[in-house]
């Protein structure tokens, strides 16, 4: 993803300084608690998140309706905890999915050069020749709308920054001194690329899917809004944003309450993952 | 060869993969257009026919040459749905796209080049931090939920705008010019950020260089040093980032034109998505790619113009 | 210097003038109480080894070191018998742009790489002498073909990259006396060109100083340098001067023995050739970690405990003065 490359520069250069190490705890605390409800959002009482109550609809925050109800009277404290169940799985998987096939064609090409850099850096390049977002509507629009789909389809868009990664680090590693050695020993090159680069790519990888994380929620959360993103009945931030949006001036709090939610986790992830890569990789380099 | 004819070789050799990709794209997915445009309960025989109708038995890099070939006589096919021609679907709404992304992209660099070099006066400082602050909030925003909080705002509290819809610039400037300011500003809060980060990171770097001395040295005052001595030559990598960041305004454009219902490229392919409407999708993301690529191409010239050692370096040697 | 009996007082008069940074590994004093009178026409120069503290203590004099590098400054700085520290900005930078010209080492980065020759001349003469854009780029071209570079007309509308290293370092020096300035500081000026233009370069510095009445500061590592163009030296060593007098003197009889091996690192054409020039053994000290005594002394053949435990103060002898308890070619000095 073009736009996310920049971004993500800049996620890192508007970094909290090292004395903030204390108010790391908020955003940690917050993106926990994502998580833990998230997981065990079934087993803690919640009201379905398709349940309608029309009778109900549009409740203000309360004592029975914590974050109140949505405009087809449905509880918004469930469907925003379902909602995050939906952003954390596209969020988690779609990198994951993206940097397993980015990170082979990256790796293949920093160590094998030649050829096969020219190949994939062109692949990479006719990606990112597309906006994003645009390239990620066409895929859903055809795939068709559904959690998997809608995975698949972030995913192929983070195959780019991950080649990227992937490669600017094997091409720093592949010449070092242990990796000539392993190859003076006679070591196959599935064997250097597996024993002896992979585990040095894993901590700018893994730095870099963090920020990730927080690019793909936003990416699902803008086509589930569009409309193309998870289908209708599933709870997703987005497309609850997208939903409030119709009673605005009425009941502001079905679009701001997501929206608040939304925000909340994604600075978290980009506190966080920033602070991860300064522990991972001090100078920044390998974006 | 030259740097400007590789380039363009280069340009030329990228149009070509962006459109056999976007060819692919929308013709080898699952879906035959035949039964979508007819729908589940056509018979065999009409599917066969249209698919012959619209040359869909041939293989598909013929097809691909055929589509080509008249995109480039300026040709992109007519809507299913409507008939209209797609290359006039698109210049109608081009003008809406491209007067948000401009607005958006001036108020991006109407914020971030008085921050950035306010921030540079006193690097660490009050100003810097807060800036630095602010950057990193407004970068944890998606555009679509900014958009409904300004909305929330500036229309439904206040109401000083509108929410939503368009006012043509021929029925009025101002009109015009109201019915956009909460769609760019909904681009440009989020865009300014990087702006703001990469230019105060090179004019922390330029700062430190000689030449910034012997201006401080002729008695120029501090603005004017930054001003006329240090803001152009630490642009050059905000100028690459406004290049590559088109790409996140074209996606950005396409959810703002839907939320505050602009009649814009972004949502003539949103419609098309609905619709089903192959031909103008096809079309749409093929003429977006293609204005992507080339403004990027744009850009890098842009680039050479403004710095004279890469001028001297590509065009005369 | 103050061994010139000038009746008129001094134009640049600098006492106790200090410089220190806080680094990581504590406070580091890059200047430490240098003190020094400049006349009217005349030229110091400023010797040492790079990190000797000789091109921030300049600096800092004219406010280049200082507010905003984190760095601290004292002492006094007077200029025509103007505390130029006392001075408000607007001032400060009236007296800079008009009456103090300077020339950094290398030209290929004090000049800006995106702004064309005349106009980086002329941009001083208007802001500071009020000329219009016309009259500024008609003076940059007259500048230029007084430094001697040929098709000045056509030269005003280039880019610096489009020129050589020694006639980038001729524009430098055009803009630094583009306002006939009074003071005129050469940082290195030589030191980033080539052999063959180091020479150029210098006697053009020296004519316009002569022409133009000037003072100049030539700071340079190079003894050799100095040599025929300043008429007293002083040399730096880790941020404090160590020895001051005439040219001639320094030459004939210097007092230090950090001096003395400086100038026996100089090569000299009664040195049958081949000869080895002999080097300076060791290294400069780390300035964040001070000891008590000579700074030099680690490196110095005629150390004694004194010198470890003691720290020598510049004193003066007649017209000329010495940091050390042992200087050379005096009665009770070793080696006398």
């Amino acid at each position: 993803m073009s736009a996310s490359a920049a971004k993500v520069a800049a996620i890192a250069a508007t970094g909290p300084r090292r004395r903030w190490r204390w108010a790391l705890a908020l955003p940690l605390g917050w993106l926990l608690l994502v998580v833990f409800l998230a997981i065990t959002a079934d087993w803690i009482g919640l009201p379905d998140p398709s349940a309608q109550e029309l009778i109900l609809r549009r409740k203000p925050p309360s004592a029975e309706f914590l974050l109140g109800t949505d405009n087809l009277g449905r509880d918004m404290l469930s469907r925003v905890i379902y909602g995050a169940r939906t952003s954390l799985i596209v969020g988690i998987c779609a990198p994951f999915l993206g940097f397993l096939v980015g990170g082979a064609i990256g790796m293949s090409a920093g160590y094998f050069r030649g050829k096969v850099d020219l190949l994939a850096v062109g692949f990479i390049d006719i990606l990112l020749a597309f906006p994003s977002l645009v390239l990620a509507l066409t895929f859903t629009a055809y795939l068709g709308q559904s959690l998997f789909n809608v995975t698949l389809a972030l995913g192929i868009l983070s195959i780019p920054a991950a080649a990227r990664v992937s490669r600017a680090n094997t091409l720093a590693w592949a010449n070092r001194d242990f990796v000539l050695a392993a190859r003076t020993v006679g070591a196959s090159d599935w064997r250097i690329l597996t024993r002896e680069i992979l585990p040095n790519l894993l901590p700018p990888m893994f730095a870099f899917w963090l920020v990730a994380i927080s690019v793909i929620i936003v990416a699902e959360g803008a086509l589930s809004f569009l409309g193309l993103g998870i289908p209708a009945p599933q709870p997703s931030w987005g497309g609850m944003i997208a939903d409030g949006r119709e009673a605005l001036d009425v009941a502001p709090h079905t679009a701001l309450i997501p929206a608040a939610v939304m925000f909340a986790t994604v600075l978290s992830l980009n506190f966080v993952g920033d602070m991860v890569r300064n522990m991972v990789d001090p100078r920044r380099s390998a974006l | 060869m030259p740097w400007l004819v590789r380039q363009l070789v280069r340009l030329v050799v990228v149009l070509f993969c962006v459109t056999l990709l976007t060819y692919t794209i929308v013709n080898i997915l699952p879906g035959d257009v035949a039964i979508v445009i007819l729908g589940n309960l056509a018979t065999p025989q009409d599917i066969a026919g249209l698919r012959a109708d619209l040359g869909l038995d041939r293989p598909m890099l013929v097809r691909y040459f055929d589509w080509l070939g008249s995109a480039l006589s300026g040709d992109l096919g007519r809507s299913y749905r409507s008939g209209e021609p797609v290359v006039q679907a698109i210049l109608d709404r081009l003008p809406v796209s491209l007067q948000l992304m401009v607005m958006a992209q001036l108020i991006a660099l109407g914020i971030a080049i008085p921050v950035a070099l306010l921030s540079v006066r006193r690097p660490g400082g009050l100003f810097d931090r807060i800036s630095a602050s602010a950057a990193f909030g407004f970068l944890a925003m998606p555009n679509f939920m900014l958009g409904i909080v300004l909305i929330y705002l500036f229309s439904v509290t206040f109401d000083l705008l509108p929410a939503t819809g368009f006012t043509p610039m021929s029925e009025g400037l101002w009109d015009n010019l109201e019915s956009m300011i909460l769609p760019s500003l909904t681009l440009g809060l989020i865009e300014w950020t990087v702006l703001m980060r990469v230019l105060r990171s090179d004019l922390l770097t330029t700062l430190k260089e000689d030449f910034i001395l012997l201006a401080r040295a002729k008695g120029l005052p501090q603005w004017r040093v930054l001003l006329q001595h240090a803001l152009r030559p630490s642009s050059f990598t905000l100028i690459t980032i406004l290049g590559l960041n088109i790409g996140g305004l074209i996606g950005g454009a396409v959810i703002v034109e839907q939320i505050f219902a602009l009649p814009g490229v972004g949502r003539l392919l949103l419609g098309g998505i609905f619709n089903r409407d192959l031909i103008l999708v096809q079309g749409t993301v093929a003429f977006i790619a293609v204005g992507f690529v080339v403004i990027n191409f744009l850009v890098d010239m842009l680039y050479a113009v403004l710095d004279p050692r890469v001028r001297h370096v590509r065009f005369r040697s | 210097m103050s061994g010139q009996a000038k009746s008129q007082a001094p134009l640049l008069s600098v006492r106790n003038a200090e410089v220190s940074f806080s680094t990581a590994r504590g406070p580091l004093r890059a200047v430490d109480g240098v003190s020094f009178d400049l006349h009217e026409g005349r030229t110091l120069g400023i010797v040492g080894e790079s990190g000797s503290g000789k091109s921030v203590l300049v600096r800092s004099l004219i406010g280049l070191v200082g507010a905003g590098s984190g760095a601290g400054v004292a002492g006094q700085v007077l200029f025509e018998g103007r505390d130029l520290r006392g001075l408000s900005p607007r001032e400060f930078r009236g007296v800079l742009g008009t009456e103090i010209g300077i020339v950094f080492q290398d030209p290929m980065t004090s000049l800006n790489p995106v702004m064309k020759i005349g106009r980086q001349i002329g941009e001083g003469l208007r802001l500071n002498r009020g000329l219009d854009s016309k009259a500024a780029a008609r003076r940059a071209v007259e500048l230029l073909s007084e430094v001697g570079i040929p098709e000045p007309e056509r030269r005003a509308r280039q880019y610096p990259h489009e020129m050589s290293g020694g006639m980038r370092q001729r524009v430098a020096i055009a803009i630094a006396i583009a306002c006939a300035p009074k003071l005129l500081i050469a940082d290195e000026p030589t030191t980033a060109l080539d052999v063959t233009v180091q020479r150029q370069i210098l006697d053009l510095l020296q004519r316009e100083q002569r022409q133009r009445g000037m003072a100049m500061i030539l700071i340079t590592h190079d003894l050799g340098v100095a040599a025929g163009r300043a008429d007293d030296i002083m040399v730096m060593y880790a941020g404090r001067a160590v020895e001051a007098a005439a040219t001639r003197e320094i030459f004939r009889s210097p007092r230090m023995p950090y001096t003395e091996a400086l100038l026996r690192s100089l090569p000299r054409l009664t040195d049958p050739t081949h000869s080895r020039l002999s080097a300076i053994p060791g290294r400069p000290p780390d300035l964040a970690r001070r000891s008590g005594g000579c700074s030099f002394a680690p490196r110095c053949s005629y150390r004694t405990t004194q010198c470890d435990e003691q720290q020598p103060v510049l004193t003066w002898e007649a017209s000329r003065g010495y940091a050390c308890f042992h200087p050379r070619g005096v009665e009770g000095g070793v080696g006398a």
